[in-house]
């Protein structure tokens, strides 16, 4: 009896470090220089179309299918949406408050009024905010088109 | 055997085989069309609360008092600012605590997943992926079978069933009508 509970102790032992084995979600993450959200936002004509890898605070998580989740900046409201297909990642909620790191394409898009205001209801649905229609300006927004993220 | 003898068999024997999993399917194709309603994996419960008016800390300090002030005991996982009034905290299971620094007014938004809807809902994206894709492709090929066994199995054998027709005809144009939804 004596050697079957040092031999659970042992098998517990040698499982307990994958516990806290990070998350990897679709391709993951690859090597090369991790970027802050700062560093994105603060220059996006650099990093536009390339692949990067960015890490930064998760703010938010689409709670309806996990599609997307919101890194945060340094600054104040400063925040980097990254967008993944439907199905293919699905982002726990529970990853809110942790740190992230994700992969993939800067996208650039210009957004008229109607659609940055169409943008803000969907987002409002999409987390139970308040949706106030004259907060949503036209103008440029960047996002990521995540392939891969490890979440601890 | 002959072929209506063989299809009644393989009908029936396909229908006991995937009764489990079509009521699965169906229960969490069900929850997936009114996501809006109700989110299969998780419930969401928001209250909010008082704090009164904060006192002048610097953010690491305010951010002890606040947790004292309602009692947690919790480490926050992590922080955020969405602006200069506005101050949010995190917590294992994905809580969040959003305070208006300027008012006191504060909300907990607690996070729980839940059991069996959340299980089906993965189930039927596909979550676990490897061996449950071919699980789920070989459902799909059982239902493909049950679908033309099932319209074969003629009321009246030699005779092309009328009443059978027309029933696959409203299916279809059923089908076809909610494309141009798509398309």
């Amino acid at each position: 009896m004596g050697r079957m509970k040092l031999l659970f102790a042992e098998v517990f032992m040698f499982l307990l470090p994958s516990l806290a084995l990070a998350a990897v979600y679709g391709a993951g993450v690859g090597g090369g220089r991790v970027l802050s959200v700062g560093e994105v936002l603060d220059n996006p004509s650099e990093h536009v179309g390339k692949v990067v890898v960015v890490e930064g605070t998760i703010v938010d998580v689409c709670a309806a299918r996990g599609c997307w989740l919101e890194l945060a900046g340094d600054k104040p409201g400063q925040k980097l949406k990254i967008k993944v297909e439907d199905g293919v990642i699905v982002f726990p909620l529970e990853a809110r408050g942790k740190k992230g790191k994700v992969q993939g394409k800067l996208q650039e898009m210009t957004l008229t009024k109607e659609q940055a205001v169409e943008a803000a209801r969907h987002y409002a649905e999409e987390t139970g905010r308040p949706f106030d229609p004259s907060k949503a300006q036209a103008g440029t927004v960047y996002r990521i088109r995540a392939t891969g993220a490890v979440i601890p | 055997m002959g072929w209506r003898r063989f299809n009644r068999a393989l009908h029936r024997d396909l229908g006991y085989l995937c009764v489990g999993f079509t009521l699965l399917y169906a229960l969490s194709g069900f929850l997936l069309n009114h996501l809006h309603d109700m989110n299969p994996m998780y419930a969401i419960s928001g209250s909010a609360v008082s704090l009164g008016p904060l006192p002048p800390l610097g953010e690491e300090a305010q951010k002890e008092w606040i947790l004292s002030r309602l009692g947690v005991t919790a480490k926050p996982t992590g922080s955020f600012r969405p602006d200069e009034r506005s101050l949010e905290l995190f917590f294992e299971g994905g809580d969040r605590l959003s305070v208006d620094l300027s008012t006191g007014a504060a909300t907990l938004e607690r996070v729980r997943r839940r059991g069996f809807t959340a299980w089906i809902n993965e189930l039927h994206l596909n979550k676990p992926r490897g061996s449950w894709t071919l699980i789920a492709d070989g459902y799909a090929v059982a239902l493909g079978l049950l679908a033309v066994s099932g319209a074969l199995l003629a009321a009246r054998p030699g005779r092309i069933d009328r009443r059978g027709l027309l029933f696959v005809a409203a299916g279809l144009g059923l089908a076809a009508t909610a494309l141009f939804y798509v398309v």
